[in-house]
């Protein structure tokens, strides 16, 4: 089974934002709570019909936040386990 | 072909992605990462769908709240304790447990105001994990006599290998007689701690019921005799298969609130006799 992230903060836009990971209809989910300076957003990867995968914020809307986002959330996670296996 | 943020994926990912939308506008607790029975946070709990062959998650008040109640101050009065008139004190109730042994007999013995909801209403409450206080009462470093404050120090407890779990719940209605706001009310079972909990929050000697898959099944969608009911919210979860660690005491302000942190000066915990 896939260990759910605990929350953890990335830095968007020169500020901090925190993000909590969540598991709801068997898709993985990250809500991202800006502090009051944007309104809360909700990501999720999904497949598009070449079977890649891609950001996208449910609903749907903030296209490029959520690209933008997911990219950082991605890279959080890939360092997080880097230093975990070194 | 369907869209979805200007991507084209295919009909059931779109369905997916809606369905996905449908559940984020139930919950408004994403990013809750600790729920407090003293805070108004609504929390995510599993109740029988109507043809009893699977459930629906959805969000309910932590604290019990009998239906005479007539609105929110007489709620506050209820919870907190209230001075009358005559300036007699009333003291509140604290219905966020409900005792697996007082579901039906109050503590004084008479009708439980737990007993219709036990029977009629019974629902389970997702955790990943809880939090509980553990107290240490120290000596007095000149008279060796113990302090009358114990020291409190807060764990973590989680179920080893699990990201989720259910715990024992029973829900009641309740409507503001005034505003008409409708809400329902949840009370988590407790039963007697086990080897682990008895050592963490010692003070009460008191856990949270966990049941296992099938013994959820059971609480949630089988119709039981008041001797199951009583004897399911007992049930003791393993010690063994639960983990506790302590946490920083500011925990409820962190990002992750569920951290280890450790104190020099706290006793660990009797691991050996843990079974």
């Amino acid at each position: 089974m896939r260990e759910i992230e605990r929350p953890f903060e990335i830095v968007y836009e020169g500020r901090t934002v925190k993000v909590a990971e969540h598991e709801l209809k068997n898709m993985r989910v990250f809500y991202i709570d800006f502090a009051g300076w944007k309104k809360p957003l909700t990501i999720t990867v999904a497949l598009n019909r070449f079977d890649e995968k891609f950001w996208t914020s449910v609903p749907e809307g903030r296209q490029k936040e959520a690209e933008e986002l997911g990219k950082l959330i991605a890279g959080y996670i890939r360092n997080k386990r880097k230093e975990s296996n070194a | 072909m369907c869209y979805y943020n200007g991507q084209k994926v295919t009909r059931a990912e779109f369905i997916q992605l809606k369905q996905l939308e449908k559940a984020i506008r139930n919950y408004n607790f994403l990013d809750k990462g600790v729920i407090s029975g003293f805070s108004d946070v609504l929390v995510a709990v599993l109740v029988p769908n109507d043809a009893k062959d699977n459930f629906d998650i959805v969000q309910m008040e932590w604290g019990m709240l009998p239906v005479y109640l007539q609105n929110r101050d007489a709620v506050q009065k209820f919870r907190t304790g209230y001075k009358d008139a005559q300036g007699k004190w009333h003291t509140g109730y604290t219905t966020q447990n409900a005792k697996a042994e007082n579901l039906f007999v109050s503590e004084r013995g008479g009708a439980s105001m737990f007993a219709d909801a036990a029977r009629k209403r019974r629902c389970l409450v997702l955790s990943t994990g809880f939090f509980e206080w553990r107290h240490v009462t120290r000596n007095h470093k000149k008279t060796g006599l113990p302090l009358k404050t114990a020291d409190k120090y807060p764990y973590y407890i989680n179920v080893k290998d699990a990201p989720y779990f259910y715990m024992a719940g029973i829900w009641q209605p309740w409507t503001d007689k005034e505003t008409g706001e409708h809400v329902n009310t949840l009370a988590i079972t407790t039963t007697e701690a086990n080897s682990l909990m008895a050592q963490v929050h010692n003070s009460k000697m008191r856990m949270p019921t966990i049941l296992n898959d099938d013994l959820a099944w059971e609480w949630l969608m089988e119709d039981l005799t008041d001797e199951r009911i009583q004897e399911i919210a007992a049930t003791q979860f393993a010690a063994d298969k639960m983990d506790a660690c302590t946490i920083t005491k500011e925990f409820q302000a962190l990002v992750d609130p569920t951290e280890p942190f450790e104190y020099e000066d706290l006793p660990a915990l009797e691991l050996s006799i843990i079974s």
